[in-house]
């Protein structure tokens, strides 16, 4: 029986009223190569990494699963500064850029760390210092910090494909009139449902307002220039593609394409403290800020919103007693950071194993579990 | 009331769609950001972006972006120009079309 496309529609209508998380709950080991400027990698098989083929072949086997319900398209392993392993499905390459969706979001709070230390802004500035005419609103008193840690206490719904009568995300990419403007979309929300860095509640809205205001300060020519020049050449990523909205302020919030290796690039960055050769691309302090629990989790309250601690771009691993929130993924260490997108993209940063991992793939159900992901990464590790 | 009660079958199908789909557009309205009017705008857009990025920026096939992008309600039709590097895309009565900008700065929705 043939269903009318109006039921359909209905029937998605209906089903309104409920974006997971992250469930925390191939092959051939390459040759270590540095990942220092102008020095590409080799791609000659050798042994000298320590990595266990054996333990890389489980990995590999969990992570390509076609019986599991998640689906990886690219998996990059840099173990000291090396690649040690990738591999990359469903027709994607080493050379073919994938979407990082919320990945983005990394980048921009690194942008802005680097526009500080730049003295083109500060992290206390107010937003009204960018929009004078949102003086006496509920965004005065909020900063660009408040917007980098997410807890300028203004509503906001993230809901994604599950919600979108409610969500605001999907009204500032999708609704024609929000998406041509979405930092602005964001500065017009009005209701105020927590104090000023008290309350964490993720939005898309604040990266895209934080990006808006860099636009207002650094100015449109040398802006739509800036993330390459401040970030992507530095660190010689050329894969990088950002897209703006029709206002010309890039979308941080979403909407950065990489090869994984690239992606990879960004993260052994913050591995590196903010250093790429001699060069100290972000500095180290906003590095070291962005992987801290945010201001709202010293807070024994509970209406954290996911209670997932998020630093300044980046989740965190480990537990925080003084909220009452429990280590993420068990089976990697404490000090572990990861940049997250829609979909299930991860960029891990963890520190005491001097590693990076990239993952990126299509988890429209259940995502990849991370604390089987990461036992198997173990296993293999010299 | 007699008409989502009795009578023929499609009839009574029809007068309950529009009785729940009124529902709630007015709930919606009153309560949330968006209307159940405002889905196939919504839809033709993320349509219309997603596409044109994972043709033009990711550079898959189309059959791929077509798996890839899928949703829940479905793209009524979708006009690829290669030439032009342009999606547009049409759900039900939502029109959207997204071009390519460069290199660095890939797709944008035209409004």
């Amino acid at each position: 029986m043939r269903i009318p496309a109006f039921v359909i529609l209905g029937l998605w209508a209906g089903s309104l009223f409920g974006e997971p998380a992250f469930a925390v709950q191939a092959n051939v080991v390459r040759d270590t190569t540095v990942l220092a400027p102008g020095i590409d990698y080799e791609v000659a098989p050798t042994k000298k990494s320590g990595w266990k083929p054996e333990g890389l072949a489980k990995l590999e086997a969990y992570a390509f699963s076609s019986t599991e319900k998640h689906r990886t398209n690219a998996v990059v392993i840099l173990h000291r500064g090396n690649l040690v392993y990738e591999k990359y499905a469903n027709g994607y390459s080493k050379d073919m850029r994938h979407a990082g969706w919320s990945i983005t979001k990394s980048i921009a709070t690194a942008l802005l760390g680097i526009a500080e230390s730049e003295g083109k802004i500060s992290r206390q500035d107010l937003v009204t210092k960018f929009f004078p005419e949102m003086k006496g609103s509920v965004w005065s008193d909020v900063t660009l910090l408040n917007l980098a840690n997410m807890d300028s206490g203004i509503a906001w719904d993230e809901t994604y494909e599950a919600g979108p009568l409610r969500s605001n995300v999907v009204s500032m990419l999708y609704r024609t009139s929000y998406s041509a403007d979405m930092g602005g979309y964001r500065l017009h929300q009005k209701k105020r449902v927590a104090p000023i860095g008290k309350r964490y509640n993720y939005s898309s809205g604040d990266t895209n307002l934080m990006m808006k205001a860099l636009n207002v300060v650094i100015g449109q020519a040398e802006y739509d220039d800036y993330p390459w020049k401040a970030l992507f050449d530095p660190i010689d990523a050329k894969s990088f593609v950002i897209q703006q909205d029709p206002a010309g302020t890039f979308v941080g919030s979403s909407y950065a394409f990489a090869t994984p290796r690239d992606f990879a690039r960004f993260g052994q960055l913050f591995l590196n403290e903010g250093k790429w050769g001699n060069r100290q691309v972000i500095p180290a302090e906003w590095v070291k800020y962005s992987r801290t629990p945010g201001p709202p989790f010293s807070d024994l309250r509970l209406d954290h919103s996911p209670n997932e601690p998020y630093g300044a771009g980046w989740w965190l691993n480990a537990a925080i007693p003084t909220a009452q929130i429990g280590k993420q993924i068990a089976s990697a260490p404490n000090d572990m950071y990861w940049a997250a997108g829609h979909h299930g993209q991860y960029i891990f940063v963890i520190p005491s194993w001097d590693l990076v991992v990239v993952r990126l793939g299509l988890d429209r159900g259940n995502r990849i579990d991370g604390n089987q992901f990461f036992k198997l990464l173990q296993e293999a590790m010299p | 009331m007699r008409w989502l009660l009795q009578g023929p079958l499609w009839r009574r199908i029809v007068c309950w769609f529009v009785v729940v789909v009124s529902a709630l557009w007015l709930f919606s309205k009153v309560f949330w950001e968006n209307t159940v009017l405002d889905l196939p705008e919504m839809a033709a857009t993320l349509y219309a972006r997603e596409n044109c990025s994972c043709l033009f920026v990711i550079g898959q096939s189309e059959e791929s972006c077509r798996e890839i992008t899928k949703q829940f309600v479905p793209l009524s039709s979708i006009t690829i120009d290669r030439e032009k590097r342009t999606v547009q895309t049409r759900v039900f009565w939502g029109i959207a079309r997204a071009k390519w900008v460069s290199d660095r700065l890939g797709c944008q929705i035209e409004n």
